[in-house]
């Protein structure tokens, strides 16, 4: 431990860490452009020069390691002065377009600018000027707006694991890319979009779609596989436009990977489902449960409801899990349970210093099948949907509830099941909605509220971000309906209360709690 | 609340007769009559609509958008405009412009004008200056789509007006 004063407070710090560092910890900001916490220091910008005691020159923050007793002001005349100094210089290029950067509003160098600019340039000679270039699928690069930070070379460097930058030529025409003009092919691209400080590196996906100080931002998490990264959803208008990355240390730290991040585009799509549907004309989503309620019901009734098969998911939340086996349990009394799961994934789950590819990405494109096995299985046998739709087939099943997926996706055919009544609900106009006897809508993970298990056991809370399309909802509400229509006392109003039923019911899941879930998320024992 | 008593002045013999203060009022009367008979160019009013009357440089009429010399318009949708309006009555769409020097341009650019209290932070914003308030001011319209300005709308009477930026 050392103990050192910034800015007249007394703060203690950790040996080997940076100046900058143990600033940032205590909430002092230093502004900073090339420093980012998960990449080598290079001290480049020159942007968080301080000045301490009994040194004669200003020292970078971010390379100055802390000592017992050192005296750091971070405000002081001389300090600002030279920070003054730095943004003159990183100026003298950068093409000030704001109002067509994409990055306006969350670009270090505007904000410094802003707060230890001039107003008026004094350069008065040609800006240098480079084409833009198309980098890949996913990339535009506007070698007019960089400032040569690197990050974006020591990201692809040392966290993707993929060599693709490098800077070239030297001096003022010194430009970063990648050689001859190839694209980039990571499926960790877009973290560079989020890595550059300033707008020189732009995502294709959201080029020019939205202002950052018009979107609304929520915390939530990315359904695109079972790691379970914490996202943030920016929202304008009812419609999600981007995921970018939120800090989780225990499970995806600073990054997002492409796939993630443009699963965004499914919630998008022009063929989401938001009318109920019978046998593929528009009806009134209530009529439509109704009359799927009274079918089952008179299954029931006859003594056939173990003649219903009902299929639940690993890509809804715990919540509409639990209420699925309910439902399927309670309400209906069926033993044919089965859910769709994703693939096993045998490497180790934890986030470490290897390159992203490595470990990054899951095998299993399912968020929650971990969950799924925890809250359907509960300790019991269930059969997988395979044999459930081959019981099916051999007409040992009467009926099929299938609740948000398309069953064509599982068996590669293009039929379903011929069974007496094949209830769906899907988030997309897919076969399965298509050729149900009722299908209702259904929200997709953005649009609804819940928790998810990771493939680590880690319940974290998804948030919904947007308004579903017409009448969707929940999987765990269309259950509700469809028992409370039958005849079952339940009592749900909001997913809260589900999750604490799983806590109070699910072995393992006696600790969560999902108003008072810790931002990192909250782990549980796999039964 | 309590009554306030107002005190008249007391009127002396010649007010309280009022007929010769009616005969007064009726000279005023007839002396404008008669001006405006023989000396039309004296009068303080205007004959609206056929005559209008000068503007200020500065007044604020419905908003327009200056073009570049190609006939496209000169906004970069920065959505400042968008951002700053006070009643929220500008709504932009940008998409890639085919110009790579351009780069950005509103594809939608909608003002309500019903909505828009013609305040002037749009013009204030603009980084280009290519939002202007205009001096067309006759903004009556039979249907309330008509006063929903489109980017054709917010293009189009260019020549023929002399508003400020």
């Amino acid at each position: 431990m050392a103990k050192l004063t910034i800015d007249g407070r007394e703060i203690e710090a950790q040996d080997g860490q940076s100046v900058l560092q143990a600033a940032l910890e205590c909430g002092i900001h230093i502004p900073h452009l090339c420093y980012h916490p998960a990449l080598k220091v290079v001290g480049s910008c020159r942007m968080c020069l301080i000045e301490i005691e009994k040194v004669p020159k200003l020292q970078v923050a971010c390379g100055t390691p802390v000592r017992d007793g050192m005296v750091v002001s971070t405000q002081s005349e001389r300090v600002r002065k030279a920070r003054r100094g730095v943004l003159e210089f990183l100026s003298i290029n950068h093409p000030l377009d704001c109002p067509v950067c994409d990055q306006a509003g969350e670009c270090k160098l505007q904000d410094y600018c802003f707060e230890y600019g001039q107003a008026e340039s004094r350069y008065q000679e040609d800006k240098r000027r480079f084409p833009e270039q198309d980098l890949g699928s996913t990339l535009v690069r506007d070698m007019n707006r960089c400032i040569h930070c690197t990050r974006c070379i020591r990201f692809l460097r040392d966290v993707a694991g993929a060599e693709a930058f490098t800077l070239y030529e030297r001096g003022n025409r010194t430009q970063v890319g990648t050689y001859l003009e190839t694209p980039v092919e990571t499926p960790f691209s877009m973290n560079l979009v989020d890595a550059c400080p300033v707008g020189a590196l732009t995502s294709k996906h959201f080029r020019f779609k939205g202002r950052s100080w018009l979107m609304e931002k929520t915390r939530t998490l990315c359904a695109g596989c079972s790691r379970g990264c914490n996202v943030y959803a920016w929202s304008q208008k009812g419609r999600v436009l981007r995921l970018t990355p939120a800090e989780n240390e225990w499970v995806n730290r600073f990054w997002l990977c492409d796939y993630g991040r443009l699963t965004v585009n499914d919630v998008n799509a022009d063929d989401r489902l938001g009318d109920a549907l019978r046998l593929g004309d528009c009806v009134d989503p209530e009529a439509a449960l109704d009359q799927a309620a009274a079918k089952l019901k008179a299954y029931v009734d006859a003594g056939a409801g173990d003649k219903i098969g009902v299929v639940a998911s690993a890509r809804l939340t715990n919540e509409d899990n639990y209420l699925i086996r309910k439902l399927a349990r309670e309400v209906l009394g069926t033993r044919h349970l089965a859910f769709v799961e994703g693939k096993e994934d045998d490497r180790p789950f934890e986030p470490s210093d290897r390159p992203l590819t490595e470990w990054f990405i899951r095998e299993d494109k399912m968020p929650i099948t971990w969950g799924a096995r925890d809250i359907i299985l509960s300790g019991e046998p269930a059969g997988d949907v395979l044999g459930l739709i081959a019981k099916a087939r051999r007409g040992e099943l009467k009926a099929l509830l299938v609740f948000g997926e398309d069953l064509t996706r599982v068996t590669g055919e293009d039929r379903v099941v011929e069974v007496e009544f094949l209830f769906a609900t899907g988030t997309h106009k897919t076969r399965t909605v298509e050729l149900a006897h009722i299908a209702v809508p259904e929200a997709t993970y953005l649009e609804k509220g819940g928790t998810f298990t990771n493939e680590e056991g880690r319940v974290q809370r998804l948030r919904p971000v947007v308004a579903p399309p017409g009448r969707a909802r929940s999987a765990w509400q269309t259950a509700r309906e469809l028992a409370g229509r039958m005849g079952a006392g339940w009592s749900y109003r909001a997913t809260a209360e589900v999750t604490a039923e799983i806590a109070a019911k699910v072995p393992g899941y006696q600790e969560v709690d999902f108003i008072e879930m810790p931002e990192e998320g909250q782990m549980v024992e796999h039964a | 609340m309590g009554v306030k008593q107002i005190h008249r002045p007391p009127q002396n013999a010649w007010e309280r007769l009022y007929v010769f203060e009616i005969a007064r009022g009726l000279g005023i009367t007839l002396k404008h009559a008669l001006l405006s008979w023989f000396k039309p160019g004296h009068m303080p009013t205007y004959e609206y609509p056929e005559v209008k009357r000068p503007l200020a440089e500065r007044f604020r009429g419905r908003h327009r958008i200056r073009k570049r010399e190609d006939g496209s318009p000169l906004c970069v949708a920065c959505y400042c405009c968008q951002t700053v309006c006070p009643p929220q009555c500008i709504d932009i769409t940008a998409e890639e412009s085919d110009d790579p020097a351009v780069m950005k341009r509103p594809r939608e650019f909608k003002i309500n004008l019903l909505r828009c209290i013609f305040c002037g932070m749009c013009v204030e914003a603009c980084p280009r200056d290519a939002i202007y308030m205009s001096h067309d001011y006759e903004l009556a319209d039979r249907t309330r789509e008509q006063l929903q300005l489109g980017l054709d709308d917010l293009l189009e009477n260019q020549d023929n007006d002399e508003g400020e930026g």
